[in-house]
């Protein structure tokens, strides 16, 4: 029996179809089950419109803009459970992310999710060695129209843009703040971390070192980049010309 | 006779070196990356090693075909599509600027991971390529994302370098990845 292939290019396909299967899949496990959301390939810099503070620092204060609250409203589905989705404010600054069934069906009952921003040093100082690092958001559920507190019955993940560097995510426990089990993405300026409770949150890091970026570094690596290149092409010229040389040589 | 044979040795030993030398700048490109900063600051790490990869020379390879070309960006385009339905963080704010930065970005990675670097390791063959590419970019990837999403990165690697792989150019997976990174802000 002679053996059946498969045009080249159709299998290349299948290998492709498999590769994207493999993908999605690992994004799936990861977030889905793995019950924390990741931050998929972005490649930017963070968000380029500058940070809104609540109260900013002195020299940022000209142009400042007022940081901005959110609210988000989830209904009862047919089914009689509260649906999911995510409340953001306005700016992107903050945002959570709800799970279906998050909050106990009530009959006749929404579930309102409010973000409120406010300077974190009105809530309490920093913890030991850690500054803030942007606004603290306060998240508040509630059931309407009765206005009764609505409390999360499965994990949310918070999500805060932060202006420098925080690497975690703490959250105001009525006495202190407590550090939540945090992901940080550089790349985005953002740090997220999963919880069972709402309450206020906001991002902290290392104090400032003080310093800035030196944008200085661009040159001489744009000059070791330019030099390289010229030192390849001279030797691939220097080697096509051993090579037809040779040739001629060879076939004298 | 034995002139040709000391040219040709000469063009050899010339081509050994510019391995090597390629070698280097593969190390060189992945300490680059896997250092530079969040933020701006970090194009001026990520944009001359682009240059570099897209300037030096690298083999092509595989057939070259418009429809499988386009099928599989589109392949590529639908599964970063598809995955970031499972990823529900909120979508990232963009400016012009910002748009204009992540597609450098991701031509520069291309450039450097499914050109330079792919075709530097496919003397071990094409699966060895696919897959130490794929390592070392969910490698670089760490210190901005975070190891969370190294399976992630790793896995976004093996696409893209089935991409080169399938097309036998590194166009297809720069497409896909600035599209994947402009998804982020839908």
């Amino acid at each position: 029996m002679s053996e059946v292939r498969l045009p080249s290019a159709l299998r290349r396909l299948l290998w492709g179809l498999g590769a994207a299967a493999a993908y999605v899949a690992v994004v799936w496990t990861a977030s889905v089950q793995g019950g924390m959301p990741v931050r998929l390939l972005f490649d930017g810099p963070h968000p380029q419109q500058p940070y809104n503070f609540v109260d900013p620092p002195t020299d940022l204060a000209a142009r400042n803009l007022p940081a901005q609250p959110g609210e988000a409203t989830f209904g009862l589905l047919s089914k009689g459970v509260i649906a999911g989705g995510s409340v953001s404010t306005g700016d992107g600054q903050a945002g959570l992310t709800f799970p279906a069934q998050t909050f106990a069906a009530r009959p006749g009952q929404e579930v309102v999710v409010t973000i409120t921003p406010q300077d974190p040093l009105s809530v309490g100082p920093p913890p030991d060695g850690l500054a803030f690092d942007g606004n603290a958001y306060t998240v508040r559920a509630e059931y309407r129209p009765s206005g009764q507190e609505a409390s999360p019955e499965r994990e949310v993940t918070a999500l805060l843009r932060y202006p420098v560097r925080a690497n975690t995510l703490l959250r105001w426990d009525g006495s202190g703040w407590s550090r939540l089990e945090s992901t940080n993405v550089p790349a985005t300026l953002q740090v997220y971390a999963n919880t069972d409770q709402l309450g206020t949150f906001v991002a902290a890091g290392p104090p400032p070192p003080g310093g800035q970026t030196n944008w200085i570094v661009f040159i001489p690596l744009a000059a070791i980049a330019l030099a390289a290149i010229a030192g390849f092409r001279a030797r691939r010229r220097q080697r096509t010309k051993w090579t037809r040389q040779g040739t001629r040589r060879g076939a004298r | 006779m034995s002139a040709a044979i000391s040219s040709r040795a000469n063009a050899d030993r010339a081509l050994d070196q510019e391995r090597h030398a390629i070698g280097w700048v593969l190390a060189l490109g992945m300490a680059g990356l896997f250092t530079s900063p969040a933020g701006m600051a970090g194009l001026a790490v990520t944009v001359p090693i682009g240059i570099l990869a897209i300037a030096l020379p690298a083999a092509g390879s595989g057939e070259r075909s418009r429809a499988l070309w386009m099928a599989a960006t589109a392949l590529g385009i639908a599964a970063f599509w598809t995955a970031g339905r499972f990823a529900p963080l909120p979508a990232l704010p963009l400016g012009t600027s910002t748009v204009a930065v992540i597609i450098v970005a991701a031509v520069a990675e291309e450039a450097f991971f499914r050109r330079l670097a792919f075709s530097w390791f496919s003397r071990w063959g094409d699966l060895a390529a696919i897959a130490l590419t794929s390592i070392a970019f969910a490698i670089v990837h760490v210190p901005a994302y975070g190891i969370a999403a190294l399976p992630i990165d790793l896995a976004a690697g093996l696409l893209f370098g089935w991409q080169r792989w399938a097309t036998g150019s590194w166009l297809a997976a720069a497409v896909t990845h600035a599209a994947a990174n402009l998804l982020q802000a839908i």
